[in-house]
């Protein structure tokens, strides 16, 4: 065995991958979308399977709260307060230096998604909330670039691949993005460790079957895990964007992509405070999201808002019955985006 | 005399569990999915406004399976249901 593929023995062995599926490996070029729990995740099974070049983007600093699932992330990586892709991309070049990892420190949204997405074979899902994976299904079929989509929270988790033109797409089983407040977030209800890793496993093993050349072992599922009870389940989801006549993959909506659609987002000059808008209307129930974010800060409720000062971070969400929020503490809309999504849920 | 409706099995959401006793799973007599979602909302209200909206259809966010299909792949709601049939409310996972 040639030297370069020599580290990859065990996986080379495996009869599903070979020394033709490894060679296809390290030629490949990934999209990493968001490097927290899931990400950094798949950015590892992802560098040390030998795939050939990783562009990592998240817009996030790396906290202590954050050790306790996101792998590639250390105590040192808080202290020195680095970006996540950049301590990512730290770590990554330690454990394969035969690779090239590239990191973006950067939001990702419909103005800079097709540069990330124009030169890679797919796109694998790191995000935690739904308007930017609307966004990934849009590239992805505007590119016809498949993407791996996983999610999780508490002790449960979803994956899905989509292969533009061929499966079911986000939009042929979520139509529209789900009402603020209508989903948990890992901020709100917690989540296991270990439902990440079982996650980023399947979505992992995805990536490796497209990029070895074996896309006819993708299946047209939806994978629901529950690490909890230990339960895998295979949901049909096969002739689903016929069925559904998908406003994306069958209809050719772009309007993520085209900036359409996705929550507006105002800074509010002189008040260092971004107020976000979510992109559907909504009617929150207020002492419910209360109640929800018990946990995540100091929490005021009245019947007009709920108030949430953060315990760490110096930031205050304050959240209208309408969905819209002002958050007071960054005059960065990622930032804003991100704190909506983590808190209220997008 | 009318045949009596199949019991089938409803799988709740770990979200919504707190909502009907912490119950993982409901057992429901009903014709089709349009009738379990209806008994859902007779017996845990709480429940069923979290997954339908005020026209009582499933919201965007939540995708509902027959055993193994979506049911779309059958007949939406009106998908007729046999004895021991799993009906599976699932929500989308927003968190990563």
């Amino acid at each position: 065995m040639h030297a370069d593929i020599q580290r990859y023995s065990r996986q080379i062995l495996f009869q599903g991958i070979g020394e033709a599926g490894q060679r296809r490996i390290m030629a490949g070029r990934v999209l990493v979308c968001g490097c927290g729990a899931l990400g950094s995740a798949l950015a590892d099974g992802l560098a040390r399977a030998g795939v050939g070049f990783l562009r990592i983007v998240d817009r996030d600093f790396v906290e202590l709260s954050n050790l306790q699932r996101q792998v590639l992330f250390d105590e040192d990586d808080v202290a020195n307060q680095l970006p996540k892709a950049v301590a990512a991309a730290q770590k990554l070049t330690r454990i394969n230096r035969t690779i090239q990892v590239q990191p973006i420190v950067a939001d990702i949204d419909h103005a800079n998604i097709l540069g990330l997405v124009q030169d890679v074979d797919l796109i694998v899902d790191g995000m935690d909330n739904f308007e930017t994976r609307f966004l990934i299904n849009d590239a992805a079929l505007h590119t016809q670039t498949p993407w791996v989509y996983g999610g999780c929270v508490g002790s449960v988790g979803q994956t899905l691949t989509v292969l533009p033109g061929e499966s079911a797409c986000l939009r042929c089983l979520i139509d529209s993005a789900p009402d603020a407040g209508a989903l948990e977030t890992c901020e709100t209800a917690g989540v296991l460790g270990p439902i990440v890793h079982w996650v980023a496993a399947l979505q992992v093993v995805a990536a490796l079957k497209l990029l070895a050349g074996r896309r006819d072992l993708i299946e047209p599922v939806l994978t629901v895990v529950d690490v909890w009870d230990g339960s895998l389940r295979k949901l049909n989801v096969a002739g689903l964007r016929e069925r559904a006549n998908c406003p994306a993959c069958v209809g050719g909506e772009r309007g993520w992509l085209s900036g359409e659609k996705g929550s507006r987002t105002t800074v509010l000059c002189g008040r260092n405070a971004v107020q976000v808008t979510p992109p559907e209307k909504t009617t929150l129930d207020l002492p419910e999201l209360a109640g929800r974010l018990a946990g995540a800060g100091d929490v005021a409720v009245n019947r007009f808002l709920v108030r949430l000062t953060l315990s760490t971070g110096g930031c205050c969400l304050t959240v209208f019955a309408d969905g819209r929020a002002i958050i007071q503490g960054t005059d960065d809309p990622g930032t804003a985006r991100g704190l909506y999504a983590r808190y209220v849920g997008s | 005399m009318k045949n009596p409706l199949p019991d089938v099995r409803v799988a709740i959401p770990p979200a919504l569990r707190p909502l009907c006793g912490n119950r993982g799973e409901l057992w429901i007599a009903a014709h089709d999915v349009r009738g379990v979602l209806a008994e859902i909302a007779r017996i845990h209200p709480e429940v069923h406004v979290r997954i339908c909206d005020e026209q009582g259809e499933p919201r965007p966010h939540i995708n509902v399976f027959v055993n193994h299909d979506h049911v779309r792949l059958r007949d939406g709601l009106t998908t007729v249901l046999t004895v021991g049939d799993l009906v599976t409310i699932l929500p989308a996972v927003s968190g990563g």
